[in-house]
C-alpha cells in the first residue's frame, strides 16, 4: 500500500484507485487528518486555478433570475411617515405580494415548460458518471460533453454527444432513447452500449454489450445493431462497417482498464493520454509504427510504471518533464 | 451601530461583486463537487441570495467571506444530497463526494486567502523583465539548475545567479504586505518561491 501522501497526490490528480480512495476517506476520518488535509487542498487549489476570469454564468442570466422578485424589493424600500399610510402600505403591500407569488408561481411553470438546456462537460483528468432524470447511467470520457434540455424525459429521451460515452439506458419502452452526434443519430430502447464520436475524428464507433440499438448517419438508412457487434462509421467516405467484436476491449475504460489488441506503440500512447494527464513526444518517429503490444492496463497503475513496462520491450530513452497543473511531456527517442 | 445609515447593495455595485468575485468561487466549487453545472448553480444560487438578504456588508472581506459561507454551505447541501443517491459505497464517485464532505467540513473561509495569493504572485511574476522572468520561471516551475538554465538561455552561470537574486528581490518586494505576519506565513505557499532562494 502506498502512504498517504502519495494518495493525497494521485487523488488531487484524479488517478486513485478505488482501494486508495476507500484509504482516504477512512484516514479523513480522524479529525486531525482531516484539517491536514484540507490544508494541503487549499494548497491544491491555489495551484493551476483557471485563466479564465469571466464569470462563468453571465452577469445578465443571474440578474434575470432575480428579476421577477424585484418588486418586493422596491416595495420594502419606500418609507412612509404615517403609522396609518404605513398599515394601508403594508395592506397593499401583502396584496401587491400575493399578486406576485401568484406570477411567480405560473412564471415557474412557464419556465418549466421553456426551453432550457443542461450540459455536462467530463472534467479533462477523469471518467464522468452521470445519471440523467430518466436513471439512464452515462459513464463520460474525459473531454466529452453531452447537452439535453428540459424537455427531456417528458415525451422523448433526446443527448446530443460529443466525445466518447457509455450508456447504461433505462427501458421504456414508449420512449425510445436517441444519442445524437453531428454525423448521425443512434436510437435505443434499454440497453448497454458504447458511442465514440469524437468531431472531427475518422471514425465514429458504437459498440452494443446487450440489448439492440438502431444506427443511422444523417444521411442514410438505418443499421440494427446485435449485442457483440461494432458499427463503424468512416466520417470521411460516409461508409458504414459492421463487425464482431469482443465489446470488452471497447467499453474496458469505463472501469479504468486499458486494453490493447495488437496496437502499434502510437496507438497506445494516444490512448494513454486520454487517461493519464499527461502528453507524449516521439523525438525518434520510427518508434511509433515500429512496435506493436497487446496487454491491459488498469488505470491504478502509475503513468511511470505503464512506462516502465513499455521500456523492457523497447530500446528507447524516456524522459518526463512535469508541468502541473499542464500536462507532463515524455519524451520518447 | 445602529444610528450608522448604511446604504443597501446598488445593482451596479452588485455588478461589480458579481464580476469580481464569480469565477473565485466557481474554482472553489468546482474543487469540492466536481460537476460544472452544480458549480455553477451553487455559486449562481449564492450571489442571488447575497442580493436578496440584504446584508449591508461594509467592506471587500465582509462580502468575501460572506459569499463563502453561501457558497460552502449550498455545496455542502448537493454533497449530502448526492449521498443518498449512491446505492454502494464502495463506487468511486460515492468516496469522491464522502472525501469533499469531509474536506469542506474542515475548509473556512482562509481558502480566499490561497487565491487571492495566487493571483497576486502571477501578477508579480508578470512584472518582471522578460528574461529575469524567463530564469525564475525556469529555476522555480521546471527545476531547472542554474547550470542548465545558463545552457537552455545561453547565459553565464553568474547572470543566471543574478537574474534569480533580482527576481527574488523585486517579488518580496511587492508580495511584501503578505509576508509581514510571521504567524500566517508558515501556511502560505508564496514561501515556496521566496524561501528557495
Amino acid at each position: 500500500m502506498r502512504n498517504i501522501h502519495e494518495i493525497i497526490a494521485r487523488f488531487f490528480q484524479g488517478q486513485a484507485s478505488q482501494d486508495e480512495l476507500k484509504k482516504l476517506d477512512q484516514w479523513l476520518d480522524d479529525d486531525k487528518n482531516a484539517h491536514e488535509f484540507a490544508d494541503l487542498h487549499k494548497l491544491w487549489s491555489w495551484s493551476g486555478q483557471a485563466a479564465d476570469k469571466k464569470p462563468a454564468v453571465p452577469f445578465s442570466e443571474t440578474w434575470e433570475k432575480i428579476q421577477p422578485r424585484q418588486t418586493g424589493k422596491n416595495n420594502q424600500a419606500q418609507r412612509f411617515n404615517s403609522f396609518f399610510i404605513l398599515r394601508y402600505a403594508a395592506i397593499a403591500f401583502l396584496v401587491l405580494n400575493l399578486g406576485w407569488w401568484g406570477s411567480h408561481f405560473f412564471y415557474q411553470k412557464q419556465n418549466q415548460t421553456a426551453k432550457q438546456d443542461f450540459s455536462i462537460r467530463a472534467t479533462p483528468y477523469a471518467n464522468s458518471i452521470v445519471t440523467l432524470p430518466d436513471q439512464t447511467m452515462v459513464c463520460l470520457r474525459p473531454g466529452s460533453t453531452l447537452d439535453y434540455d428540459n424537455g427531456f424525459n417528458a415525451n422523448k429521451r433526446e443527448v446530443l454527444l460529443n466525445g466518447e460515452a457509455y450508456f447504461d439506458v433505462t427501458r421504456q419502452t414508449d420512449k425510445p432513447f436517441i444519442v445524437k452526434t453531428d454525423l448521425a443519430q443512434i436510437k435505443v430502447l434499454g440497453t448497454k452500449f458504447n458511442v465514440s464520436a469524437q468531431q472531427g475524428a475518422p471514425i465514429y464507433q458504437t459498440t452494443l454489450v446487450e440489448g439492440q440499438v438502431e444506427f443511422q448517419p444523417n444521411s442514410g438508412k438505418k443499421y440494427l445493431l446485435q449485442p457483440n457487434q461494432m458499427l463503424e462509421l468512416n466520417t470521411q467516405k460516409n461508409t458504414v462497417t459492421i463487425s464482431e467484436v469482443n465489446t470488452n476491449l471497447y467499453v474496458a475504460w469505463k472501469d479504468g482498464k486499458i486494453i490493447f489488441r495488437d496496437e502499434t506503440l502510437g496507438n497506445i500512447t494516444k490512448q494513454l493520454e486520454k487517461i493519464y494527464h499527461v502528453q507524449f513526444i516521439y523525438q525518434n518517429t520510427k518508434l511509433a509504427d515500429s512496435y506493436r503490444f497487446s496487454g491491459t492496463i488498469h488505470r491504478e497503475t502509475s503513468i511511470g510504471e505503464v512506462i516502465k513496462m513499455l521500456k523492457i520491450s523497447i530500446p528507447m530513452e524516456v524522459e518526463r518533464k512535469e508541468r502541473f497543473p499542464e500536462p507532463d511531456l515524455i519524451y520518447l527517442k | 451601530m445602529a444610528n450608522k445609515k448604511l446604504k443597501p447593495l446598488q445593482k451596479n455595485e452588485f455588478e461589480t461583486i458579481y464580476n469580481r468575485f464569480f469565477h473565485v468561487y466557481y474554482d472553489i466549487a468546482q474543487r469540492f463537487l466536481y460537476h460544472e453545472e452544480d458549480a455553477k448553480n451553487v455559486v449562481q444560487d449564492a450571489f442571488i441570495k447575497l442580493w436578496e438578504n440584504e446584508i449591508h456588508l461594509q467592506n471587500d472581506d465582509e462580502i468575501k467571506n460572506y459569499l463563502f459561507i453561501l457558497v460552502r454551505n449550498r455545496s455542502l447541501n448537493v454533497i449530502r444530497q448526492r449521498k443518498k443517491q449512491f446505492q454502494t459505497t464502495d463506487q468511486p464517485e460515492y468516496l469522491i463526494n464522502s472525501i469533499s464532505h469531509k474536506l469542506l467540513e474542515k475548509t473556512g473561509e482562509d481558502i480566499l486567502l490561497y487565491h487571492e495569493l495566487f493571483e497576486k504572485v502571477q501578477q508579480a511574476i508578470q512584472g518582471l523583465s522578460p528574461q529575469c522572468k524567463k530564469v525564475f520561471q525556469l529555476s522555480r516551475f521546471e527545476d531547472l539548475s542554474n547550470k542548465e538554465i545558463a545552457a537552455v538561455l545561453d547565459i553565464s552561470i553568474k547572470a543566471v545567479e543574478a537574474n534569480i537574486t533580482r527576481a527574488i528581490k523585486q517579488l518580496r518586494e511587492e508580495l511584501a504586505p503578505y509576508l509581514i505576519s510571521k504567524e500566517a506565513a508558515p501556511k502560505l505557499p508564496v514561501l515556496f518561491y521566496l524561501s528557495l532562494s
